[in-house]
Formats: structure tokens, C-alpha cells, sequence
């Protein structure tokens, strides 16, 4: 398992490194100088020429790459325009937002999406399998920015039930900061809850088709024991990896949540940064979300060696 | 008395259902199929894949339950409650299948024990041990997990897996298809070596109707859910009566020519929509427009057999 997991982290090696190239060339590609936008169109021709040489921008490419990359090691994502601010900190400051979030829009989705899952296996062609794989449909196939406004829609604006937009606050107490997250966590959680639900009811109806699971029950165990010893087992573990996947998903749709709800996240951070060209944040923030990313996976594939017996022997038990 | 009875027995298994639920396009599976297997006895069901023969396992098992009809186990009724029953167990076609992928060796035969609570740790350990040395397999693959086993190997676990209940009637589905023909013919001898130690009977499923000839004691061949055919292995196979059963039979290789993959010329019909009468008709060489109603089940000697050109027979 230690082999594994090592092994692994070194294929991050690579996989860093083209990130990094990736967003690098792609930042090299934007049209027009920076430093002229940066600078504005008053700008003097001495100012200029200045300002590309503080930056940088008049040494070669692979040298500019080289530097950039070792800023990045040094933790240093460069400062952000608009903000006068150092990158790393001001992702720092918002990534709570958006982490608070996709982990409770991963929970609803979890939650959610694999009972109904596991129920829809269970009445397989019945009136409540239809039920639930049609709502996952929906799921799917909904943009969040629709659903999230037809939730502001119904839930703020015709209801009033719930707070309408952007972050309550502490000094409020608990359900104020409760109450702004619920609408956008379930805006976030609908699509991964539709695609966790219909990945879970396909897995099951697999397993249960399996032989292991007829002479489970010839051999007299009881149905729920079934469900729980053999069926569940098998059936949840590829449920793991979308699971994992979906953290991912949730990142990118904080970004459309955040806009909607007007929250403060990574989101809206970096929309706000494409309107106003802030290249170094945008940069910054996509380096970091794409690592955030690489991560996510690597704990996912850990977990899934580790509840896999295949994995988990062919690299030696510890 | 016989182990096992089968009366006029009908399986049907919706595959459409309109939103409430109620099915509007049914497959008859199994149709009015009778037989009986004395005990100890090895009966075997051959016919093309398709003709309805898991399904039959599946009913007597306990799996499904019987549209129609109605199956007697020792003379006793076959009851919803009857599923757990420990005197009828299977062995399965597909060895990748039939073992749970996350249990170790060891769990998946002790299981049956665990869950009827017999035995001690000691006992039961000692139990699994004895099964592994029946099935001719080494201590060494308890702790295992069934990737690390050969096809042979699962397969052998099942069979220790099932004989561990101590079953009177195992129903072998299939149980060498998936094997490559060297170990086809190991498992095959091992289960007939199983049954010279112990009072076993076997109802055996198969479309190799090479198996049956040296395996059996009575056969019923199947068609699109009938038994179309059914008698002693050597009424069978020596002096085969229905058209099916003759063209089965003229499929069976010689040693070492491939079996051809379509035994029975053209394509059996699909079993949403079988033709009326003969359900054989389309294909037989023999048909005539009497096949149109249904044939007549007649009976000689023993034997049985579901064709017009025998109404004469009796
Ligand atoms: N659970 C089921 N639901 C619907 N149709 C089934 C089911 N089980 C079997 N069938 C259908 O019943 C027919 C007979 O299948 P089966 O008994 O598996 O045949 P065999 O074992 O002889 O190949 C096939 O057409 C198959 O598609
Ligand atoms: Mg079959």
C-alpha cells in the first residue's frame, strides 16, 4: 500500500509540470502586452518598455518559464492588481467559502444521491425507480446557474423562507450562516446528486445480478444481511471514484454558485478577475484549483487501492 | 420417493410495464415443463442457450417463484420460505461471477456455516479444511482473494462452497462452460468422484450434449421453454426421436474437430414472439402444416416426446 500510495505521488511529478506549462503558455497567448493593459493606454513608451523589464517580459520564453516555476515552488503566485494583494493570501482568504460549499454540496449530494441510488436498484422498474431516475435525470441535465435561480426565485423571492443572497454572518448566529449556504449548496449538489444516484443504481443493479449474491441467499442469509455483506460492498466501491470526481465538479460549479448567489469564494474571485484582466490571479487561482484538483484525485485513487483487495495485495499488504 | 418434482411448471417475466407497473409485454421463459429426478440419480437438461434452462435451476432453487405449477422438494411443496433451504444448492456457469470479489476464500465457504450458526470457530475451520481437500484444493489459498484463483480453482471453491451445507440435490448450471476444455474435463470427474462418496443428486444443465452421454442418467431437452424431448440418457442419445434432439446430436464434434457454433440450422426465434404451434417448426427439416397446431405429447416406454411425426406412437 505504501508502494502504491509513493508511487503515485511521483506520477504527480509530470502531471505538475504540464499543468504548469499548460497555464503558462495559455497566459502567453492572451493577446495584447500586459504590460501596456497593465499600465493603461497614457502610459509612456520608457514607462512601458520599465515595466515589461520588472516583469519580466523581455527575457526569452524558457527563462520567463523558469522563473515562473520557481516562483510557484517559492509560493509565490505573484500580486494581484485590482486587489494590491499578494495572490497566495487572497486565495487563502476566499477559499473557505468555497470549501465550506462544495463540502456541504457534496454531502447533500452523497447523502442524497446514493440512498436513492441503492432504492431505485432496489424497486428496479417500478413506479419509485422511475420517480427517482427521472429527478436524477433532471439532475443532470440542468444547468446550476437555471436551478440556482429558480431556487432565489421560488424559495427568496415568492416564499420568503429563506435569505436571499451573498454570506450571512457570524455575529448572527449559526442559522444566519446556515440559512445563506442552503440554497446554493443545493443549486451545487443537484447535478453530482443525479450523477452519484444514477452511478449508484446502475452499480447495484450489477452486483445484484451476480451469482456471489444468488448463493448468498441460497446459502439462507437474510436479504438485508445480503445488502450489507455482499451487495453494498461491491456496489459502492466504484460509487468511491465518482464520489471523488465530483469534488472536482464542484469546484468548477462553485465558480457559476458563487456568481449567482453573490458569494465570496475562489468563484467569484476569479470572475471578477477575468473582467478586469487581472493576469497574475487569474493565473494564480488556476494554477491552484488544477493542484487542488490533482490532489483531490490522488486521495481518491488511494482510497479506492485501498478498498480494492486487487490493489491492495499486488503491493504487499502494509 | 423422487427428490424432486416438477409439475406443469410456467415461468413469465414481464419486460415492459406501463407506468403503474403492470406489464404489458411478457416473456414465457418456462412453459408447463414436467419432470421428476429420483434421488441420487444425475438428470440433465440440455438445449440452446436461451431455451429456458437457468430458469428452471432458478425456480427450483427458490430464486424466482413459478408463474404456474408447482415443484415439490421430497414430496413437500416448494414454499416462498423454502428459498433458504440448505438441501438445495448451486454451482454456477461463470466463475468470475459466483465468488464474491471482496471475501476471502475461506469466508465465502464458511459462510453457509456462519450464517446457520453451526459449529465452533474450531469445528467449522475444520469443516472448510475437509471441503478444500474434496475439491482437491490447497489450504494455501484461504487467505486468498478470487482474482488471485484460476477459473478451475473458483469453480472448484464453489462446489466446496456449496457441498459445505451438505445439500441432497446440487443444481449445476453450466458449471464447465467457462472452462477451458483440459479443466472442463477435472471438474467433471471431480463431481462425479463427489457423488461416489456421498447420497448426491444432480440436476445438471448444459448444451454439450457430449457431457450428458457419459454423465447422466435421464435427460430432457429444451426448446424455447419446453421440454420438447425427455428420457434415458441411451433413449436419447442412441435413438433420439424429436427433429431438435437429432439435430443436437449431429452438432456434437468429433474429438478434436471445433463444436460449430450453430449447431441447428438458422436462428432460434425470439422467445417474445415464438411461433405458434411446433414451436420447432421454423427450423425443423421435417415440417409439415400440422406443425402449425400443437404437437401431441406422447409417451412410450419410459420416454416422452412433443412431436407430431410420433402421434402415431403410443
Ligand atoms: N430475470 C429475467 N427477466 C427477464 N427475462 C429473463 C430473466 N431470466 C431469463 N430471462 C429470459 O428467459 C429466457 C430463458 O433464459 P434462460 O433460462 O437463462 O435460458 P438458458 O439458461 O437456457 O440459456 C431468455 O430469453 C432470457 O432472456
Ligand atoms: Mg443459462
Amino acid at each position: 500500500m505504501g508502494r502504491f500510495i509513493l508511487r503515485r505521488c511521483i506520477q504527480i511529478v509530470p502531471t505538475l509540470f504540464f499543468v504548469l506549462l499548460v497555464i503558462f503558455l495559455l497566459m502567453k497567448m492572451i493577446p495584447g502586452d500586459p504590460a501596456l493593459v497593465l499600465l493603461g493606454p497614457e502610459a509612456s513608451p520608457e514607462d512601458v518598455a520599465r515595466f515589461r523589464v520588472e516583469l519580466g517580459l523581455d527575457r526569452s520564453l524558457p527563462a520567463q518559464f523558469a522563473s515562473y516555476v520557481s516562483g510557484v515552488f517559492r509560493g509565490d503566485l505573484g500580486r494581484s492588481l485590482i486587489y494590491r494583494q499578494d495572490v497566495l493570501s487572497l486565495i487563502f482568504e476566499r477559499l473557505p467559502v468555497t470549501m465550506t460549499l462544495s463540502v456541504c454540496a457534496l454531502s447533500l449530494a452523497v447523502l442524497s444521491g446514493v440512498p436513492l441510488g441503492i432504492w431505485a436498484s432496489l424497486r428496479h422498474n417500478r413506479f419509485s425507480d422511475l420517480l427517482i431516475t427521472t429527478f436524477a435525470l433532471t439532475g443532470v441535465s440542468v444547468p446550476i446557474f437555471w436551478v440556482g435561480m429558480m431556487l432565489i426565485v421560488f424559495f427568496v423571492l415568492t416564499l420568503g423562507w429563506l435569505p436571499s443572497v451573498g454570506l450571512g454572518s457570524w455575529e448572527k448566529g449559526a442559522w444566519d450562516v446556515a440559512s445563506h449556504l442552503i440554497l446554493p449548496s443545493f443549486a451545487l449538489a443537484f447535478q453530482s446528486m443525479g450523477i452519484i444516484t444514477r452511478f449508484t443504481r446502475s452499480s447495484m443493479l450489477e452486483v445484484m445480478r451476480q451469482d456471489y449474491i444468488r448463493t448468498a441467499r441460497s446459502k439462507g442469509l437474510r436479504d438485508r444481511l445480503v445488502l450489507g455483506r455482499h451487495a453494498l460492498r461491491n456496489a459502492l466501491v466504484p460509487v468511491v471514484t465518482v464520489v471523488g470526481l465530483q469534488l472536482g465538479h464542484l469546484l468548477a460549479g462553485a465558480v457559476l454558485t458563487e456568481s449567482v448567489f453573490a458569494l465570496p469564494g475562489l468563484g467569484k474571485l476569479m470572475v471578477d478577475a477575468i473582467m478586469r484582466r487581472d493576469y497574475l490571479l487569474v493565473q494564480g487561482e488556476v494554477l491552484f484549483i488544477a493542484v487542488l484538483y490533482i490532489f483531490v484525485n490522488l486521495a481518491v485513487d488511494v482510497i479506492y487501492a485501498f478498498l480494492n483487495p486487487k490493489i491492495r495485495k499486488s503491493y504487499g499488504g502494509a | 420417493m423422487d427428490i424432486l418434482e416438477v409439475r406443469n411448471v410456467g415461468k413469465t417475466f414481464p419486460v415492459r410495464k406501463n407506468l403503474f407497473g403492470r406489464p404489458t409485454l411478457e416473456l414465457h421463459a418456462v412453459r408447463s415443463v414436467s419432470f421428476s429426478v429420483p434421488r441420487g440419480s444425475v438428470f440433465s437438461i440440455v438445449g440452446e442457450s436461451g431455451s429456458g434452462k437457468s430458469t428452471v435451476a432458478n425456480l427450483v432453487a427458490g430464486v424466482h417463484r413459478p408463474t404456474s405449477g408447482e415443484i415439490l422438494l421430497s414430496g413437500e411443496p416448494l414454499k416462498e420460505s423454502d428459498r433458504r433451504r440448505a438441501c438445495v444448492q448451486m454451482v454456477f456457469q461463470d466463475p468470475e461471477s459466483s465468488l464474491d470479489p471482496r471475501k476471502t476464500i475461506r469466508f465465502q465457504i464458511e459462510e453457509g456455516l456462519l450464517i446457520r450458526g453451526m459449529g465452533n470457530a474450531r469445528e467449522r475451520s475444520g469443516r472448510v479444511s475437509a471441503m478444500l481437500d474434496l475439491v482437491g484444493l490447497g489450504r494455501d489459498l484461504l487467505p486468498k482473494y478470487p482474482h488471485e484463483l484460476s477459473g478451475g480453482q473458483k469453480q472448484r471453491v464453489a462446489i466446496a462452497r456449496s457441498l459445505i451445507l451438505e445439500p441432497q440435490l446440487l443444481l449445476l448450471d453450466e458449471p464447465t462452460s467457462a472452462l477451458d476444455v483440459s479443466v472442463q474435463a477435472q471438474i467433471l470427474n471431480l463431481l462425479m468422484e463427489i457423488r461416489g462418496t456421498r447420497t448426491l443428486t444432480y440436476l445438471l444443465i448444459t448444451h454439450d450434449l457430449k457431457i450428458v452421454s457419459c454423465f447422466s442418467d435421464r435427460v430432457a431437452v429444451m426448446y424455447l421453454g419446453r421440454i420438447v424431448e425427455s428420457g434415458t440418457v441411451s433413449d436419447i442419445v442412441d435413438s433420439p426421436l424429436h427433429p431438435y434432439t437429432r439435430a443436437l446430436l449431429s452438432a456434437v464434434p468429433d474429438p478434436g474437430r471445433r463444436m460449430t457454433s450453430d449447431p441447428v440450422r438458422g436462428e432460434i426465434p425470439s422467445p417474445l414472439d415464438p411461433p405458434g404451434g411446433c414451436a420447432f417448426r421454423t427450423r425443423c427439416p421435417d415440417a409439415s402444416d400440422v406443425c402449425e397446431t400443437p404437437p401431441p405429447r406422447v409417451l412410450a416406454g419410459g420416454r416422452e416426446v412433443s412431436c407430431h411425426l410420433h402421434s402415431g406412437r403410443t
